[in-house]
């Protein structure tokens, strides 16, 4: 391998991996807080995706600033279907078993899929990339797609911001509050459901951003949704459930992972993901940045 | 009557805790709610602050009917809860444990986060530690003072003194009489006897979730019956 290879595939491997990051930093932070493991996460994904697609039709967005307004107008609509699902249903299943959240959140992922299907169709879809966006930039004398290298810039962006709000505000010390103890913040004077309303709708917010980007990035199907859902959830094993930096480092890993084991193993790169979540699960069960369950 | 609790009956699940229990508290007064492990001192508290609500009878604080009541809103209204288990956030700093407790209220006390630190210097000096990482006294000290910074009417002081050390009892009474002068009203509930009638103008005594008994300190001093039958004096 040539460095220049290796740095190629570093670079696309970030990039994969900040994507995944994006998505699973909301499924991690919304298990934090509302301690249910919301398998719908990567259905909303992807109808964040399919309406990045529709929406760019109707942009005819091949303009930089098409592609922003998708980014501005799509993951605020993925968090308000967020509301509507957290305020008549999720809500109902807080104090409820495992089991039956299990089931909520799987018989979710069948409606929404089968939702996705009946709107748009079974066909594989994709989103344009902005002129800006679609070329390539020089880096060490390589041609870097600049659709990765705006991934490679947003997503630590996003990470900073998470990081910000989760640890120098007000609002994120109420959400850590949140995580330890619901029942004493709540009778500090704060509005501890809808705390985990708003979570929730970050979360979905995070989840529709991601959507977005990875319709410029690839095609989208039907699919994409399970198959990332199952990527997240390594992702969140390994770093820790709840943990946001957790998720950052997992989805790094899995990333950068994924894109080397492709070039000697091909498709059976796809078992690394699973392979290290198994791993961790046997060494350490609450992932790296996790805490024993108390 | 700033707070009146009349008749309530709490449950948890199908056992029923708490059998017709009123108490009433005066605005600027510090009563103590006295009984023995499991009597029901801990669920009376809970069932005012609308954490477990009674299934039937009433809390009234100020004149208006909290029976209920969503927690925060108990809280919103003027009643703070100081929980037995301090319940410190662990990952928060003292500091944004603090920051949370705080809330803006018209009302008369007001307190924030400079004259909290110059009633507990300590928790100056611990400002930026770990809530997970202070000795049972901090924790004691960091809970009172989280709830403080919502500048209660009522505060509700869930058995502060378990577990600590006989001087820091001592500063907590001392703190409980300054919260008097400054016009708080506080509802304790306690088992430690001598440090309750040193501090309080009136007692309840709760046994298995009746109220058996009801009295100003220094009738209760004179009573040696009931002191013998349910606070094992
Ligand atoms: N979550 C719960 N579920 C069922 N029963 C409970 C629960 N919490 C308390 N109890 C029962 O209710 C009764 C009263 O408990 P409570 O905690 O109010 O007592 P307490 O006076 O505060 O005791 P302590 O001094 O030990 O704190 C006890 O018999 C206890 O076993
Ligand atoms: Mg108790």
């Amino acid at each position: 391998m040539t460095w220049q290879l290796f740095v190629f595939m570093l670079i696309n491997g970030l990039c994969q991996g900040m994507l995944l990051f994006i998505i699973a930093s909301g499924l991690s932070l919304v298990f934090g807080v509302l301690r249910v493991i919301n398998f719908a996460h990567g259905s909303l994904y992807m109808i964040g995706a399919f309406l990045a697609y529709s929406l760019s039709t109707i942009l005819a967005g091949e303009s930089l600033m098409g592609f922003l307004i998708l980014l501005m107008i799509v993951p605020p609509a993925i968090a308000i279907i967020g509301f509507v699902l957290e305020v008549s249903l999720f809500r109902r299943v807080y104090r409820q078993e495992h089991l039956l959240q299990l089931l909520l959140t799987y018989a979710l992922v069948l409606i929404l899929d089968d939702l996705v299907r009946v709107i748009w169709g079974g066909e594989p879809r994709s989103v344009t990339r902005p002129d800006l966006l679609a070329g390539s930039v020089n880096i060490f004398g390589m041609a870097l797609p600049s659709y990765n290298v705006f991934i490679l810039i947003v997503g630590p962006l996003i990470a900073f911001g998470l990081w910000f709000l989760l640890y120098r505000t007000r609002t994120g010390n109420i959400i850590r509050a949140a995580v330890s103890y619901p029942d004493t913040l709540g009778a500090l004077g704060v509005n501890v459901s809808w705390v985990m309303t708003s979570t929730f709708m970050l979360g979905c917010w995070l989840a529709g951003f991601g959507g977005v980007l990875t319709a410029g990035l690839s095609n989208i199907d039907l699919g994409m949704g399970m198959q990332t859902i199952i990527e997240c959830f390594a992702v969140v094993v390994i770093g820790g459930l709840g943990s946001v930096g957790g998720a950052l480092l997992g989805s790094l890993i899995i990333g950068t992972g994924l894109t080397f084991f492709q070039l000697p193993f091909g498709r059976w790169a796809l078992v690394f993901p699973y392979a290290l979540m198994a791993l961790v699960l046997v060494v350490r069960p609450w992932g790296f940045f996790g805490k024993p369950e108390r | 009557m700033l707070l009146e609790v009349q008749g309530i009956n709490t449950y948890y699940g199908l056992s029923h805790i708490l059998f017709d229990v009123s108490i009433q508290v005066d605005r600027g007064e510090v009563v103590v709610l006295l009984g023995r492990n499991g009597a029901g001192k801990t669920t009376t508290m809970r069932s005012i602050m609308g954490l477990t609500p009674p299934k039937t009878g009433k809390v009234i604080f100020d004149g208006k009917d909290v029976t209920g009541v969503a927690p925060y809103k108990v809280a919103r209204i003027g009643i703070g809860f100081v929980p037995e288990d301090r319940r410190i956030f662990p990952d928060l700093t003292v500091r944004a444990n603090l920051d949370v407790g705080l809330r803006k209220t018209k009302g008369k006390t007001s307190w924030t986060i400079d004259r909290i630190y110059q009633l507990f210097p300590r928790l100056k000096e611990l400002a930026n530690r770990r809530g997970g990482n202070l000795s049972g006294g901090e924790q004691q000290m960091l809970t009172i003072a989280r709830t403080l910074m919502g500048s209660p009417d009522l505060i509700l002081l869930d058995e502060p003194s378990e577990g600590l050390a006989p001087i820091i009892v001592k500063a907590l009474g001392e703190f409980i009489d300054l919260l008097k002068r400054e016009g708080t009203t506080v509802l304790l509930s306690e088992q430690n006897v001598k440090f309750s009638l040193k501090h309080s103008d009136r007692a309840y005594i709760v046994d298995n979730g009746h109220i058996k008994y009801q009295g100003t300190i220094e009738e209760l001093e004179k009573d040696e019956d009931v002191k013998k039958r349910y606070l094992a004096v």
